[in-house]
């Protein structure tokens, strides 16, 4: 008997969920859905803090597992969307799966094919080089044409995943998931290989000397912890005023190139570069009226991990 | 019941009797089944009169359409009317099926004349049947592990 507590996002998830091992069965075990922020038991609202994601398992009323589930590819810019709740994951040393098709077709005028940004299996490496905890990329096979498998098959992989989880008694370091890191690592220089360019980041994201940008934006109270460090990351997101009030994909790509070029510990402070986002086209009062630091709304996640704010007439410190 | 349980109700309601579940989209969260669109002029996704069907289910050469909400919709069953009446609509349908490799899956390949000549549509809700509407299948659902009646 597993009286283990689920808490899910969507009751069809949960029944996914609960089909992958029998240790999940909605019989013996308490299924629970996840509410609005400050409706939650404090384990829950700790987890969710950055963004909801699809199952979080409790036992004993801690986190073991979480997983986030879609059918569409990250790719390009919108690699970083449902991020943050993984980060969150990570950050509180609880294992997360990930599960998306590596490569699929979208559908429309455009139709082609989509592949993952590696980006996020090199973001993955090293959130588990500093938090000794993994975060599972796990592939939706797709067939041939580019759809995704959805006869059963697909799941073969996650349940083989689940099931070595269970058996060690939820150990982190069992031997499927050391698979799964070395598939991912596979993947990786796989891909790399094909378009060497991801090794880099994108051109939104530049390098610039601290100084360079203490000048440029005229940062009168730039103080130690930001002048300590003497590169700056700066990550261009060309929003427009009317379309400001938002925070997918920018907010999780925001985390995928902070633990790539950025971060040295497990704290947000601990950085080895600054990390800037830089609004060309937005001035900051405008800023605040649309995207406030509420945490009781999802665009307090701006605030989340860069180090400051850079826009049209000004800039601010989130950190310092 | 919520629209979750309706749809995951309607689901397994159909799979029991030997539907084959082709495509869908829940009302929330990610289901295992392809998200197909049905528009009407553009072939954009997302334009402003293209549709994705709630279920679209397929046995002995017949298919459904079913649009799912806690009770009866007088709305859907506007919309549902209005998708079986229009032949570019279902032509697009077609297509869509097709261009998923939907077809192929059921080993149908009968032609576009056929499809529609086999083609129905279903409200599926929570509660007794609606009688008043009997141009229309209904499908009640009792929970979300599929019990359910229906006059499909």
């Amino acid at each position: 008997m597993s009286n283990l507590d689920i808490y899910y996002d969507s009751l069809t998830e949960a029944t996914w969920f609960a089909s992958l091992n029998p240790e999940f069965n909605m019989d013996d075990n308490n299924y629970y859905i996840i509410n609005r922020r400050g409706n939650n038991p404090q384990v829950i609202e700790e987890i969710t803090k950055y963004d909801k994601p699809d199952i979080i398992v409790l036992k004993d009323k801690k986190p073991i597992l979480v997983i986030e589930m879609t059918q569409e590819v990250p790719t390009g810019h919108n690699v970083g969307q449902r991020f943050a709740r993984l980060v969150r994951s990570i950050e509180m040393e609880t294992p997360a799966i990930y599960y998306f098709p590596f490569d699929a077709k979208k559908h429309g005028k455009y139709s082609s094919i989509c592949n993952l940004n590696i980006r996020l299996l090199k973001a993955a490496k090293k959130m588990l080089l500093i938090h000794n905890t993994p975060l599972l990329c796990v592939n939706w096979l797709t067939d041939k044409n580019g759809e995704i498998i959805t006869d059963g098959t697909e799941n073969n992989r996650i349940k083989e995943l689940l099931a070595s989880y269970v058996s060690s008694n939820y150990n982190k370091n069992c031997i499927e998931f050391e698979k799964e890191l070395i598939n991912m690592e596979n993947e990786y220089n796989k891909r790399l290989n094909i378009r060497p360019a991801y090794a880099d980041l994108p051109p939104s994201v530049s390098i610039e000397q601290t100084n360079n940008i203490i000048n440029k934006f005229h940062i009168e109270d730039a103080d130690q912890f930001f002048k300590s460090k003497l590169q700056t990351y700066v990550y261009t997101i060309e929003m427009t005023p009317q379309k400001c009030k938002r925070q997918d994909p920018y907010t999780g790509t925001t985390f995928i190139y902070d633990y790539i070029a950025c971060r040295n510990g497990k704290k947000v402070e601990d950085k080895s570069n600054n990390l800037a986002l830089y609004f060309p086209n937005i001035e900051k009062e405008e800023w605040f009226q649309r995207n406030p630091n509420d945490l009781s709304t999802k665009s307090s996640n701006w605030y989340l991990t860069a180090n400051i704010l850079l826009f049209k007439n000004g800039y601010h410190i989130i950190r310092s | 019941m919520t629209e979750e349980e309706v749809y995951l109700g309607t689901k397994n309601y159909l799979i029991k009797n030997n539907f084959t579940i082709l495509a869908g989209q829940p009302p929330r969260g990610v289901d295992h089944i392809p998200v197909i669109e049905i528009k009407e002029n553009s072939t954009d996704k997302g334009s402003k009169f293209s549709y994705k069907p709630d279920l679209i289910a397929y046995k002995n050469f017949s298919f459904i359409i079913i649009e799912c909400k806690p009770s009866f919709n007088i709305e859907d069953y506007k919309k549902l009317k209005s998708i079986i009446n229009n032949n570019t609509r279902l032509e697009k349908l077609f297509i869509e099926l097709e261009q998923y490799n939907l077809f192929k899956k059921i080993n149908y390949t009968n032609s576009f004349e056929e499809f529609k000549k086999n083609i129905k549509i279903s409200l599926a809700y929570s509660g007794n049947i609606n009688t008043q509407y009997n141009d229309i299948n209904h499908i009640c659902v009792k929970d979300f592990k599929g019990v359910a009646i229906s006059t499909i």
